[in-house]
């Protein structure tokens, strides 16, 4: 009994930095934040702080700017499937054997080691209306099959290929087209497809057994058979995780690309939840109603995530 | 085990301990140090360096990473805020005074014989006085008229009226001077505005974000419409002035100072409504040929006065050489710097009218500054109200002018919209604080309707 509890003891204590940062740093603030979004909180202090119930959370339900935000976090969340099966694509052709294999991979993963702030700055040059090689291009190929048409004005637009309104929640025919949330998804993917998935991807792939696929092979399957029914279910377990990750990672969003590119704009269309959080925190000082709408996020996420685990995970199994 | 555990504790005691000896010292060689909180603009070096030569027992940090107002107040209610910190504008200064973190020096100053009201310009009030209480002292003021290049003007075959002239008188000017390149792209613009100086058209309009008493949001009135409905007919009417989309073509620049200013410099608009500051950019490029002149207005013959005020933590470690910081922003050293880094210029109006401010040796060839000392006189602050949080303010306004800048608005439907959001915002506010419901309803039933 002693020897147990010594040894409890010496655990507890080479634990202690780790779970003493984690208390509080990350759970104290987290069950803090909970605790403020009962109450009116607001750091220019002009009403004293008090518990105001779920004034907050109701006030919320009624704030059309949540939902207009909630709907453009939704919206920028639409590059995920092209994201994951573009990681998969390029993981694919990762894991043939051909010369110069090294390279190409520190190549594609390149941009994961790049500062994320630079490639945003970078990509803010390639969408330039004007003089952008982006916009350059398509001129060119208009030009070339004989087009007259307007060029995207990327993130300068408040265009969107879903029509989305601007002020409101619902859609706009007026506002049919390419702007800034589609200009954040294209770069969001090509981001994502180089990045830590495509590496997952290549793990699981390497994980594949040979001799099953030899199996399929020697039964007569094609190749695209062989990846149908043989590597893409080996597959799930890594796709499931991917995908949770991705859709968890996504409605937490879009805040250092609004603030490094647009500022949560034009007219708040590039504004998500994370950066309507930290606006709301910061820049309008209402920890409380902040504190509040950082919970409803949460809540989403865990009800996206018990979904995914719900239906996903069952797939996964196999 | 137990020894390697014990070993591990005393490693992290002797860290925590290296730690807390390398930590900043709020004094150095003796001296005390003092934090100011302000923007990366050079000139704040040889400011500082001034303080410093006159108060050689305080030496002062500039920390611009922290400037911003969220960083400002968070880190002062946290009891790790700067010692002094820079208002930028009215709005700012309603943030940091409703917040506590700002001491009021109202009594401070008035023992010391500094009487703002008496000795800087008006137009910059608004940065250190709220709600009748005085917090800041200025640290320069600006004023925005239009810098012209005199000898495209001159090639055009045009001169600019002197004193005050309007908008209608302009438009012709500017568009004779606005030159379109072979391929139909405009290689010269005839007037070059930013479009977040909305103020300074509101303030050549007589127009207002709010009405007296700060109840009711007036950009709907017909004033404030027709001084955005100006900006926009300047791009999209008028065409001399450039769109959102060849703004963003054009402006590039990063660090300190505006993309602007650069591209005034590389002669690709003829002139541009900017301010006495710009000069920190224009004196580094060679060969221009400037002339500066009033503004144009619309219906009010002001501009927009605008400018930093600086302000004291009031839970500074160091409150008394916070204060004589403060104090020196009204010292002949520091007014006579101002004007020499063109740092805009002194707000106290006795410095900007000496001799040596007119004529600078060092820059012969700026002899525009009797125009900005006419330009300074006419400047208008900002107003605030204080039933709405100005940040709120300045995002539900940004919104419509996104909208109206990028033509998918009509100016007058814009502010119409802008309006009922910020008195959507006021009504909300003062909903939420008794007291504040108590004065709003109170200030509405004594005015007379």
């Amino acid at each position: 009994m002693r020897a147990n509890r010594s040894r409890t003891i010496a655990a507890l204590a080479f634990l202690a930095p780790n779970l003493v940062g984690f208390l509080v740093f990350t759970a104290g603030p987290v069950i803090f934040s909970l605790g403020a979004s009962f109450t009116n909180w607001n750091l220019q202090q002009t009403v004293p702080t008090r518990v105001n119930g779920f004034a907050n959370y109701s006030e919320l339900l009624g704030d059309h700017y949540f939902w207009l935000f909630f709907v453009n976090t939704l919206y920028m969340m639409l590059g995920l499937p092209f994201a994951l099966f573009g990681a998969l694509w390029l993981a694919i052709l990762l894991n043939r054997k051909v010369r110069g294999l090294g390279a190409y991979r520190t190549l594609l993963y390149l941009p994961s080691f790049a500062s994320g702030v630079a490639i945003m700055i970078l990509w803010k040059a390639l969408y330039n209306p004007d003089f952008g090689p982006i916009n350059e291009t398509i001129r060119h190929l208009f030009t070339a099959v004989g087009v007259h048409a307007d060029t995207p004005q990327w993130l300068q637009s408040t265009h969107n290929l879903a029509a989305l309104d601007v002020e409101k929640v619902g859609l706009s025919t007026k506002q049919f087209g390419i702007g800034a949330r589609d200009a954040l998804i294209l770069m969001g993917i090509w981001i994502a497809i180089g990045g830590n998935n495509m590496l997952l991807y290549l793990a699981a792939l390497t994980n594949v057994p040979e001799e099953l696929i030899e199996a399929a092979q020697l039964d007569g399957a094609s190749p695209w058979k062989c990846f149908a029914n043989v590597t893409w279910p080996q597959l799930a377990p890594t796709t499931f995780f991917i995908l949770v990750m991705s859709i968890i990672g996504g409605l937490q969003g879009g805040f250092e690309t609004a603030r490094v590119m647009t500022s949560g704009g034009p007219a708040g269309t590039t504004t998500t939840l994370a950066y309507f959080i930290y606006s709301l925190a910061f820049e309008q000082f209402r920890i409380g109603y902040a504190s509040a709408v950082a919970w409803v996020l949460f809540a989403f996420v865990f009800v996206a995530t018990l979904i995914n685990w719900r239906f996903g995970n069952r797939a996964a199994e196999f | 085990m137990r020894t390697f555990l014990l070993v591990s504790i005393a490693v992290l005691v002797a860290s925590s301990l290296l730690v807390w000896k390398l930590q900043p010292s709020s004094s150095e060689d003796g001296r005390i140090v003092l934090t100011w909180v302000s923007d990366e603009n050079p000139a704040r070096k040889a400011q500082a360096a001034l303080f410093e030569k006159l108060h050689p027992n305080i030496k002062v940090n500039i920390d611009p990473a922290n400037s911003g107002v969220e960083k400002v107040i968070v880190q002062c209610l946290a009891g790790v805020g700067p010692d002094v910190f820079d208002a930028f504008d009215v709005f700012q200064l309603s943030a940091f005074a409703r917040s506590g973190v700002a001491m009021d020096v109202t009594d401070e100053l008035h023992r010391h014989g500094i009487d703002l009201k008496a000795q800087v310009f008006s137009g910059i009030l608004g940065t250190c006085v709220f709600e009748g209480r005085t917090y800041g002292i200025p640290n320069n003021i600006a004023a925005d008229g239009l810098w012209y290049h005199a000898d495209m003007l001159r090639n055009a075959g045009v001169s600019l009226p002197q004193g005050a002239w309007t908008w209608s008188e302009m438009i012709p000017i500017a568009q004779k001077l606005t030159l379109k390149s072979p391929d139909g792209r405009i290689a010269r613009y005839g007037l070059m505005f930013e479009w977040w100086n909305w103020r300074h058209f509101f303030a050549g309009f007589g127009a207002h974000v709010f009405n007296s008493d700060g109840t009711r949001c007036t950009l709907d009135s017909p004033s404030a419409v027709a001084a955005v409905q100006m900006m926009y007919d300047l791009v999209y009417k008028y065409h001399v002035s450039p769109t959102p989309v060849e703004e963003t073509s054009m402006v590039t620049q990063g660090g300190f100072g505006s993309g602007y200013i650069s591209l005034f410099a590389a002669k690709r608009g003829a002139m541009a409504i900017g301010g006495r500051w710009w000069l920190e950019q224009l004196r580094q490029a060679k060969g221009l040929d400037l002339d500066v002149a009033e503004s144009p207005y619309g219906t009010t013959h002001a501009t927009h006065a605008y400018g930093r005020g600086l302000l004291v933590n009031k839970d500074s470690r160091h409150l008394q050489e916070a204060l004589e910081f403060q104090r020196f922003l009204a010292s002949e050293e520091y007014l006579d710097l101002i004007n020499e880094q063109a740092d805009g210029a002194a707000a106290f109006k006795a410095a900007d009218e000496k001799p040596s401010f007119f004529h600078d040796p060092h820059h012969p060839e700026e002899r525009y500054n009797a125009a900005w000392l006419h330009i300074l006189e006419i400047g208008k602050g900002d107003d605030v109200s204080p039933y709405v949080d100005s940040n709120t303010v300045a995002r539900l306004l940004q919104v419509q002018l996104d909208l109206i800048q990028a033509g998918q608005k009509a100016p007058a439907a814009g502010m119409r919209d802008a309006a009922a959001n910020i008195n959507d915002a006021i009504e909300k506010s003062v909903a939420e604080d008794p007291s504040l419901k108590e004065r709003f309803h109170a200030t509405v039933e004594s005015t007379p309707r």
